[in-house]
């Protein structure tokens, strides 16, 4: 089903050129998107992203009684609002007028299901989450400093990667105690 | 998402969806999304796993459950199990947890290699006369889980067929590798031919399920039957088992970050299970390489979302190359362990339904050659 959609995706654009309406994106086995999404596809998952992590550190910020896992859900809140704004910037250098950030529908569940859960439970989850969110994360912002199509996005992009990479050994070494 | 992709006897391209009645409702969508938009799909896995599944998977990680490659034997033993999440969805539902009443279950033991090893005897509450038999081996890789934590299919088989069920309990890894396991599983097939009488089973309608490293033993213990001339199951169900040791099958490729098993998994568990990695070309492990000719029919039962998902169509495709009846189903949006999970997965109620209607059938008290194939 899944690489149905791809291929029809993939002709889609092929034939349509810009069409990015309903496509679905996947991943390489080396952990980039594929096919490269062009720059309004970019900085809707990046803005999506960067909304979840926004989100669902502020409900762990509102129930944790872990310290550590507090100042890494406050760090989230913190870099990822920063990096939706440099992105924003660089798009509207490029001459784009993004979309403001919204949420897909599995990044939607991935917060509601945040909110079934309490305590450490809802910590264990948050976690685990955040260990899927930052390699996707890492997958899709590597994709596009290596392909991106528009270098002010490019360059926001490289930005981005250092950072994430630390937040995703952060979710690590907060998994392993 | 119900899609079921079905592949039938000899059709290796059919591929049919069909969307199914739903006399169980799927919990309501989580969120709504806004307008139609480019998807992402998610990273190392076939596919996104349907809403209730989902919901299981979110408990087992809330409940503090790591991806078992992470863990030491001992960890993974005692980690919460993907049962546990699913009674945490259940509690979550305001549904009842406790075990279903109408079946009893009683523990005993049957001799295995010097020693003895436990069994549970399932049987339905006030069942009377002789009863088919149903011999069922659980999953864990030949390394982790036990009767306690494989308890919910055993039961519903008992329920839904009237049927006696018998779960083994066999030696594990890395205590006990490779072939134990199978001799055990061997063992206690022999002994509840020689018992099951005592229960009020019957002996003459006897079937074999097993899921996961527990659907290779169920296999395994039919080429036993045909080999040894030992009376044979009338039926094999095969639930996502191991059977093909080919590290570069699509679903192995695929389902890199899938829980509760990822490719990595696997690898975990044939470290501690097997002697040595040649162990994985032994026909007990490699069951695509196995003489498959002249076994009972077989169901084998497949999740989308897991890595051994294409050990079961290449098992389902080597099975008909032998000329035996199989049926083949794949439950789109279902991870691995999904099976048993049928009070809170859609998917699973119905993989349950069609598998167990099969088993049924297989075990009717009819004379020559009940249930071999029509349907």
């Amino acid at each position: 089903m899944k690489r149905l959609l791809i291929a029809a995706a993939v002709a889609a654009l092929s034939a349509s050129g810009a069409a990015h309406g309903q496509e679905m994106y996947g991943w390489t086995p080396a952990g980039t998107v594929t096919p490269p999404p062009p720059a309004p596809v970019y900085l809707m998952f990046a803005g999506a992203g960067d909304l979840y992590e926004i989100e669902s550190s502020r409900l762990v910020l509102e129930t944790t009684s872990d310290a550590a896992l507090r100042r890494f859900a406050q760090m989230m809140v913190e870099h990822h609002t920063g990096t939706t704004r440099a992105a924003e910037a660089a798009a509207r250098e490029a001459g784009f007028t993004p979309a403001p950030p919204m949420l897909d529908a599995p990044k939607a569940a991935m917060v509601e299901a945040l909110r079934q859960y309490d305590g450490v439970e809802r910590d264990r989850l948050y976690l685990s989450q955040q260990m899927t969110a930052h390699k996707e994360a890492l997958g899709l912002q590597k994709t596009y400093a290596d392909n991106g199509d528009t270098p002010e996005l490019r360059t926001a992009a490289r930005n981005a990667l250092p950072i994430i990479q630390r937040h995703l050994a952060e979710v690590e070494r907060l998994t392993a105690r | 998402m119900n899609r079921i992709r079905t592949a039938l006897l000899g059709s290796i391209a059919a591929a049919a969806l069909a969307a199914c009645a739903t006399p169980m409702a799927p919990p309501p969508p989580s969120a709504g999304m806004p307008a139609p938009m480019a998807q992402l799909a998610p990273m190392g896995m076939t596919a996104r796993p349907d809403a209730d599944m989902q919901s299981v998977l979110d408990a087992l990680s809330a409940l503090g459950a790591r991806p078992i490659e992470t863990l030491t034997v001992e960890q993974a033993r005692t980690q919460p199990t993907p049962t546990d999440a699913v009674n945490r969805v259940k509690a979550m539902r305001g549904m009842p947890t406790a075990p279903d009443p109408t079946v009893v279950a009683t523990d005993l033991t049957y001799p295995t290699a010097g020693g003895t090893q436990p069994v549970r005897v399932y049987k339905p509450a006030g069942a009377t006369g002789p009863l088919p038999v149903v011999v069922y081996y659980h999953g864990g890789g030949w390394v982790i889980a036990d009767l306690n934590v494989y308890d919910a299919t055993p039961r519903s088989i008992a329920r839904n067929l009237n049927a006696v069920v018998v779960s083994v309990e066999y030696r594990h890894g890395p205590e006990f590798k490779f072939p134990a396991a199978h001799d055990d599983a061997n063992n206690a097939y022999q002994w509840v031919l020689a018992n099951a009488a005592s229960w009020g089973g019957d002996p003459a309608r006897i079937a074999v399920a097993g899921e996961s490293a527990g659907g290779n033993l169920a296999m395994n213990v039919a080429i036993a039957a045909r080999d040894k001339g030992w009376t044979q199951p009338r039926h094999v169900l095969s639930v996502y088992p191991i059977a093909d040791a080919d590290p570069q099958l699509p679903s192995k490729r695929e389902n890199t970050a899938s829980l509760p098993l990822r490719t990595a998994t696997l690898g975990w568990f044939g470290q501690h299970a097997l002697r040595s990695p040649a162990d994985m070309m032994d026909p007990r492990f490699n069951l695509v390489g196995a003489n498959l000719q002249g076994l009972p029919p077989v169901t084998i039962v497949n999740a989308q979302i897991d890595p051994l998902a294409s050990d079961g169509e290449t098992l389902a495709a080597a099975l008909r190359r032998a000329g035996v009846p199989v049926e083949h189903q794949v439950y789109d949006g279902a991870v691995h362990e999904f099976f048993s999970m049928a009070d809170a997965v859609r998917d699973a109620y119905d993989a349950q339904q069609w598998s167990f209607g099969r088993l049924r059938t297989a075990l009717r008290k009819v004379t020559t050659g009940a249930g071999r194939g029509a349907e």
